[in-house]
């Protein structure tokens, strides 16, 4: 019974791998026989000692490194910046008139097209964080105020009955259950901030980072880092998307027994 | 019309394999439905009741022993039987006239239309035609859910509690409904319900079924005359009997706890 | 009646208050040489460029090669995407072939792609449509998928009891059941292109919205700078707001069903 189970699990497994295990052949054979342009297209063995050498030199690790206190950066300013702007549009109606009208007309904007004006601003650093900022802001602020309506009106009710104050209540209350919504606009915003660093060391270069270190290295024709820079930034990414989800696993977890109770 | 539609049901058996050990849900079931009779299937949850009705319709079709229509085995769905589930199932995305029609199959579009009027005519959803779904009641939502099942003019018309969402006043007009439909259209109804008096209402055979292993405890006559009264003597008698067959169980289980 | 329009008005009102408001700053601050005027530029030498670009007709020209990149784009990316979203939720196979690369190839940040498609590519306008395709496959295949396959197996019994051949399953089924999940993948694939055709055009480009933007940049004319920002955002919205207008008239049943 149990052989049967692992079998088409296996079975199942080289499916999925078969097409991927396929393409690193024909790769591997290709540039073996050279088949194909050895200088546009390096081998696996290329790219695995290219690694091996930015590894050794220590620009790869300082790269990354660039590029993730960047990421956090930006992602900390907008994601704290968008937590206060749904929190103040969730609870005033008079802010929600006031704001959400330009909010959301700025929102049409692709934040791409915000880099040159951003240039202009400031140059170097600062800027660079602003792009990922604005683009972090967004999605965390649109799910605050979800989760911040969503409130149940019966616990409003609740509230009203052990005559909660208005502080008691958003601390008790709102904030709490307006919390996972918030922290899936967290984890989109992570992974919106990561794309823009990719975006920003790429528009605003000679920064240092991953992205940039991907630019450069197209630029001096070094494929095999840009092969290994593009996957490094998809590792970066899928971590961090993981993590994020596992952290929204934890803090939601009163909605499962929630409603195992009823 | 009226000759066909008739039922055998012979030494079925239905069983899931469980993790410990494989789970009865259904054990020896004999029975047998005359064409146009209108049969209620009544029991507690559990009792394998829906789970007879999925394999007559033919959406399970693995099981031992036999099920025959008109003389044939079943195997699998077919036009000759419809079904209305308690969910009425209507497709959100197509007005009530376009749900009708959906299992219509060979017909010109001239006959389309007037099969699909005339079963709106039949349910009473005449000036519904192009609503939605959304925009219908529970009971009118049921009523086109019947006129889809009937556009085929199947032998057999299976209802899975159809009315088992609908508030108690609606569900009593529906029965007068439900048996106005069935005295036009002259099929073999076959109901499963847990509400005692709607089987006692519409059928002329209640199979009550008991559970653990699913098994039919007893079949009884109904011959009450129609229209029926539901405050009348004969009805109560009848009432007590059915629900007698309940009891026999809960008392077997007290005379156990004490 | 009075007071929901008075609403309205107040509403609007508080609405145009701030934007009014940093326009009047914007204004005062730019002529007043307070801050240098690259950086923040009075709105009236803004709109001033506008009628210019306007009227020249270089914003058009420019407008027109962003939307027929992003429109071819769009319609190659996210074409591929259903055809493989459908493919793969009707054939497990296909998916457990295909599920894996794909997973792995869609980890990688749409601009993470670009160097790589350079050096494949070029940077002329082969390399602008692969991109732009690349960002709108991804989300269309993953609602069409998520679409198809969500469809509830409620619907595929009574497609079952009617027997549904696959064109007719596929067509009266399946399609109008996923076509909310299908459109959300729509309007996500369109915003993606949109700004994946402005940062290709930011990148490598001599022509298009983005370009413009560039372009300003380099002769540090914030003016023109701000009229190309102005232009993508609204031309974004006219495409989001076209789209959400064909699926409201596509689905009328899906919105008030939700």
């Amino acid at each position: 019974m149990n052989v049967t189970v692992d079998r088409t699990r296996i079975a199942r497994f080289a499916e999925g791998g078969f097409l991927p295990a396929g393409l690193l052949l024909a790769w591997y054979l290709l540039t073996k026989y050279h088949l194909i342009d050895p200088h546009s297209y390096p081998s696996p063995s290329d790219v695995l000692n290219g690694f091996l050498a930015v590894w050794k030199d220590g620009s790869f690790t300082e790269n990354l490194l660039i590029s993730i206190v960047r990421v956090c950066r930006g992602f900390l300013a907008g994601a704290s910046f968008g937590y206060l702007l749904g929190i103040l549009i969730g609870l005033s109606k008079t802010a929600d008139k006031l704001i959400s009208p330009l909010f959301n007309a700025v929102r049409q904007v692709p934040i791409p097209a915000f880099a040159p004006l951003l240039v202009l601003v400031s140059i170097g650093e600062p800027s660079r964080v602003l792009f990922i900022a604005i683009g972090a802001c967004y999605p965390v602020a649109l799910n605050t105020v979800e989760g911040i309506r969503c409130v149940k009106r019966e616990y409003h009710e609740v509230s009203e009955v052990f005559r909660f104050g208005k502080l008691k209540r958003f601390l008790k209350i709102v904030l709490p259950s307006s919390f996972p919504s918030t922290l899936t606009g967290l984890r989109i915003g992570l992974s919106v901030s990561w794309l823009l660093v990719v975006a920003a060391e790429i528009f605003m270069s000679s920064g240092g980072g991953i992205g940039d270190m991907m630019w450069g290295c197209r630029e001096m024709s070094r494929n095999d880092l840009v092969i290994v820079c593009i996957v490094t930034i998809a590792l970066v990414g899928f971590t961090m998307n993981i993590l994020m989800k596992m952290l929204e696993r934890v803090f939601s977890s009163w909605r499962v027994t929630l409603k195992n109770a009823r | 019309m009226s000759n066909t539609g008739a039922l055998e049901i012979r030494n079925v058996r239905k069983t899931y394999p469980g993790k410990e050990r494989d789970v009865h849900v259904l054990e020896n079931i004999n029975l047998s439905i005359k064409p146009g009779e209108f049969v209620s299937i009544i029991g507690l949850s559990g009792c394998g009741k829906t789970t007879l009705l999925r394999h007559i319709v033919g959406l399970e079709s693995e099981y031992e022993g036999d099920i025959l229509l008109d003389g044939k085995r079943l195997n699998g769905p077919s036009l000759d039987r419809g079904i209305v589930f308690q969910d009425h199932r209507l497709f959100p995305w197509l007005t009530v006239e376009k749900n009708i029609a959906l299992g219509i199959v060979g017909k010109s579009e001239k006959e389309k239309k007037e099969i699909v009027d005339s079963h709106i005519e039949l349910v009473g959803l005449k000036g519904f035609e192009k609503s939605y779904p959304y925009q219908l009641s529970g009971g009118m939502s049921q009523r086109a859910a019947i006129a889809r099942a009937l556009v085929n003019q199947p032998k057999i018309l299976l209802l899975d509690e159809p009315l088992g969402a609908l508030d108690a006043l609606t569900r009593m007009y529906m029965h007068n409904e439900l048996e106005r439909i069935w005295e036009k259209e002259k099929i073999t109804m076959i109901m499963v319900t847990h509400d005692v008096e709607e089987a006692l209402y519409l059928s002329d055979k209640i199979v009550v079924m008991s559970a653990k292993p699913g098994r039919i405890q007893k079949v009884l006559n109904v011959s009450l005359p129609r229209p029926r009264d539901r405050a009348g003597h004969d009805f109560a008698d009848m009432k007590e009997q059915v629900l007698e067959e309940f009891m026999l169980h809960t008392e077997h289980h007290f005379s156990y706890a004490i | 009646m009075l007071s929901p329009d008075k609403n309205k008005i107040s509403t609007l009102f508080l609405g145009l208050l701030v934007p009014l408001f940093l326009l009047i700053a914007m204004e005062l601050v730019g002529t007043s040489e307070f801050l240098p005027s690259q950086i923040i530029v009075p709105p009236h030498r803004i709109f001033a460029m506008l009628v210019d670009l306007l009227s020249t007709g270089e914003l058009l020209t420019h407008l027109r090669y962003s939307i027929v990149r992003v429109l071819g784009g769009f319609a190659i990316g996210s074409g591929t995407g259903f055809v493989l979203g459908v493919l793969m939720a009707l054939f497990p196979r296909i998916e457990r072939v295909l599920a894996p690369l794909l997973i792995a190839l869609n980890q990688v940040p749409i601009f993470g792609w670009v160097p790589f498609l350079m050096i494949l590519f070029g940077i002329e306008e082969q390399f602008k449509i692969v991109f732009i395709s690349l960002a709108a496959f991804f989300p269309m295949l993953l609602n069409t998928f998520e679409g198809i396959h969500g469809v509830p197996r409620t619907y595929l019994e009574v497609a079952r009891t009617f027997e549904f051949n696959h064109v007719k399953l596929m067509r009266k089924v399946l399609f109008p059941a996923a076509l909310p999940s299908i459109f959300t993948g729509i309007k996500l694939s369109l915003g993606i292109s949109w700004m994946s055709v402005i940062g290709a055009e930011l990148i490598a480009s001599s022509e298009g919205i983005g370009y413009l933007i560039v372009w300003g940049r380099q002769l540090f004319q914030m003016d023109i700078v701000y009229v190309g920002i102005i232009t993508v955002g609204t031309t974004g919205y006219v495409m989001y707001k076209g789209l959400e207008a064909l699926e409201g008239s596509l689905m009328k049943w899906h919105r008030k069903n939700s």
